[in-house]
């Protein structure tokens, strides 16, 4: 651009021929060769994307249905070949099912569950915390407070007795015939299955907003002072439109970071619950109740708690990995 | 002026963890009085042949008859224990507090029928009179005088105390042990990869403390049952007990010296009980701590305090240890005092993995069981450590670094 201006007769600029200046790298190439940059979690990325593909396609790969049970064929060995000639890779469980099914389908229900808490915790921390910054007022020392003292109580023993809960009522406990019949759709369960899902999503996200909403928050009360916001508004933007428009695109990359971070701590809290069997119950496969009956027949069959547990370590380090290294390339004064 | 300053703080403060401590007991107590089961559930559930009296009798034992406000005020502070005795007056006798024996309705609902309660039986209420006068209903005092009620299920109509009081030691055995090991390694780990940023050390600490907050308690319990207790026995190496703090009977263990007896209660016995689960919880505290402190360690390394320190000529010992280390600790030294009410909820997991007869498992038995005054007795012990704490930690917060003001 320089040298157009210098010259003294400008001539058109030759578009094809033109050497690609250094400036000309877009933002998200700049991001993505950070995130590149780290191998481990380019690493995790390409892991967890496998895994999804497993997963995705269970129907066709897995090679038998989960609940699927043949009687008496209780504990077989991996390797073993059922009668019509299907290999049963990993084994079977304690009623006859085969075990590496069931893990590729709980491998869909347990991600499923961890993504969809995710997500919802983010918006709903989102949508919390940009409101109670923006507004400011009175609104924003009551919300404060409530996140404080949503902190403040133990997290994990309220956790187990609201599950506790809902699981004894879950048969009185209904969905909407369109969102059961979806959940069912995406996660291969019977929809009567669908109410403890949807409820453990449901608990995991109101236990789990607290944090995105006071980041959140912070990010929205240090935005209000920049100029483009004061810009925005002497133009006679809408308090929506600043929020939605301005606000959150702008406090998007701590937000996305403190999203993939936390997939991991939703991976193992889903896995604990169904482990100490207050979460999804067992004939819905999730790795965690898995685990819980790999634990009550290890006399049996020792390894059983490696091959139930190692997805869902699997899972949640590469989950940490992929947050690191997301974080590393959005928002690099982020790390310690 | 900074001593009223700090008066002030300490009675906003604890006027602030009252509310909380009000807040979390009426939503647990709300929450747990719609949960189902129950001491009646297991009655009826071995079917013994109950009649409407025993019902009442039975509900009036663990105070079910009562409306639950009335109930949680008087688990909370033992009242209302009767009606007002004023000036040789008693006064809310009538006050109908309760219902001995509710009256059913079957209604249709999707088809089936369903038994629903409405409503008091004629002549059944109890009122405030009957909480005095009845002499087999139990005088209570109520949770802020140190009563937290009867076991419904696990220890049947013994007080909540007994039970927490008999764990008790057990989880602080775990937890004294476990945190200290972490302290002990963490700090170590952290101060280590922090001076030496970016090398081997440095690279494998931070990967290693990956895994090890990535690792669920649980599976890595598991993994350990498995190797150290059940495969140790198969090959004959000497293997840990799986799980419990204490054997039955005295139990042998094969060494390579020849087969070792040890005595049920011995001290061996405890502590080859105790290296299993103080291991998992020492693994998943020292992986966040050692971070922690490395964190910390870095952002002090850069402070100019430690460059004029080595500009003196000090040794690099001494500028770690004294100017670098100290400072960088008091963060760190709130993280600690944060911990300590996972003494009773963050264990949950790994006692119930080991059969540990601690808090956590009893908590979960307590929820297993639907013995509902042994749970919220639990609950109300862990929001009450974890304000305390989080004071604690704000007025150490303070102490370690006079610059931080309360406010």
């Amino acid at each position: 651009m320089a040298t157009t201006a210098l010259t003294p007769t400008p001539r058109p600029i030759d578009v094809l021929n033109a050497e690609a200046m250094p400036e000309e790298v877009s933002q998200g190439k700049v991001i993505l060769q950070r995130f590149l940059r780290h191998k481990l979690a380019v690493i995790a990325l390409i892991v967890l994307a496998t895994i999804s593909v497993i997963v995705l396609l269970a129907p066709y790969i897995a090679p038998f249905k989960p609940t699927e049970l043949r009687v008496g064929n209780y504990f077989l060995p991996p390797g073993s070949v059922a009668d019509d000639g299907r290999v049963h890779w990993l084994g079977t469980d304690n009623i006859g099912r085969d075990y590496l099914s069931r893990l590729i389908y709980a491998g869909r229900i347990s991600l499923t569950v961890a993504i969809l808490a995710q997500i919802g915790s983010s918006l709903l921390g989102i949508v919390i915390g940009s409101i109670s910054g923006y507004v400011g007022t009175w609104v924003d020392p009551l919300v404060m407070r409530f996140v404080e003292f949503m902190l403040s109580i133990p997290q994990l023993p309220l956790l187990l007795i609201i599950s506790s809960i809902i699981i004894q009522y879950r048969e009185a406990l209904q969905l909407p015939a369109p969102l059961a019949n979806f959940i069912s759709w995406l996660l291969i369960i019977p929809t009567t299955e669908t109410t403890q899902v949807v409820a453990i999503i449901g608990i995991f996200i109101a236990f789990g907003w607290m944090g995105d909403s006071r980041l959140m928050r912070g990010m929205v009360l240090s935005l209000k002072e920049q100029t483009y916001t004061e810009a925005a508004r002497a133009l006679g933007s809408s308090h929506w439109r600043i929020i939605f428009r301005h606000m959150i695109p702008n406090a998007m990359a701590p937000m996305i970071v403190s999203a993939s971070l936390g997939l991991s701590g939703f991976i193992i809290a889903e896995a604990a619950l169904s482990f100490l069997g207050l979460g999804i119950q067992d004939p819905t496969p999730t790795w965690g109740n898995m685990l819980s009956i790999a634990q009550s027949s290890m006399l049996q069959i020792p390894w059983l708690p490696l091959i139930a547990g190692t997805p869902i370590f699997i899972c949640s380090l590469a989950f940490n990995f992929v947050g690191d290294g997301v974080r590393d390339a959005l928002d690099p004064r982020l790390k310690m | 002026m900074a001593t009223q300053a700090m008066v002030n703080f300490l009675i906003r403060r604890v006027f602030e963890m009252a509310i909380v401590l009000f807040l979390s007991a009426l939503a647990s107590y709300t929450l747990l009085s719609f949960a189902p089961g129950g001491p009646l559930s297991f009655l009826t559930s071995v079917q013994i042949r109950l009649n409407a009296d025993d019902i009442a009798r039975i509900r009036a034992n663990y105070e079910l008859d009562l409306f639950v406000p009335v109930r949680f005020t008087r688990w909370l502070i033992g009242q209302p224990n009767g009606p007002l005795y004023i000036g040789g007056q008693l006064i809310g006798a009538d006050v109908v507090v309760g219902c001995r024996i509710p009256d059913t309705i079957n209604v249709v609902e999707n088809g089936k029928v369903v038994t629903r309660e409405a409503g008091c039986r004629a002549g059944q209420d109890v009122t405030l009179l009957d909480l005095a006068a009845d002499p087999t209903r139990r005088q209570v005092r109520g949770v802020l005088f140190g009563d937290f009620g009867l076991s419904h299920q696990i220890l049947r109509n013994r007080p909540v105390w007994t039970l927490v009081e008999s764990r008790l030691p057990y989880t602080i055995q775990l937890m004294l042990m476990s945190t200290t090991l972490s302290i002990l390694i963490g700090v170590p780990l952290g101060v280590y990869s922090a001076v030496k940023q970016y090398s081997i050390f440095d690279y494998i600490v931070t990967t290693l403390s990956f895994f090890g907050s990535s690792m669920p308690t649980f599976f890595f319990g598991l993994l350990m049952i498995m190797l150290f207790a059940l495969y140790f026995e198969q090959w004959n190496l000497p293997h840990l007990p799986p799980g419990n703090a204490i054997a039955v009977r005295d139990w042998t263990m094969g060494t390579f010296m020849g087969d070792w007896r040890i005595e049920a209660g011995s001290l061996a016995d405890r502590a080859l009980h105790m290296i299993m689960p103080t291991t998992v919880l020492t693994l998943f505290t020292v992986a966040g701590w050692s971070r922690f402190v490395r964190g910390s360690m870095l952002e002090v390394l850069r402070q100019d305090y430690v460059r004029t320190a080595r500009a003196k000529g000090l040794w690099e010992r001494v500028v770690i240890a004294k100017h670098a280390l100290r400072n960088a600790l008091i963060p760190f030294v709130t993280i600690v005092v944060f911990s300590i009410p996972g003494v009773f909820g963050g264990a949950i997991i790994t006692e119930t993995v080991f059969n540990w007869p601690g808090m956590g498992r009893l908590y979960f038995d307590a929820l297993g069981r639907s013995d509902y005054p042994v749970a919220m007795a639990l609950l109300m012990i862990t929001a009450f450590l974890t304000v305390v704490a989080t004071l604690v930690s704000d007025i150490l917060y303070t102490v370690v670094d006079p610059r931080i003001r309360l406010s």
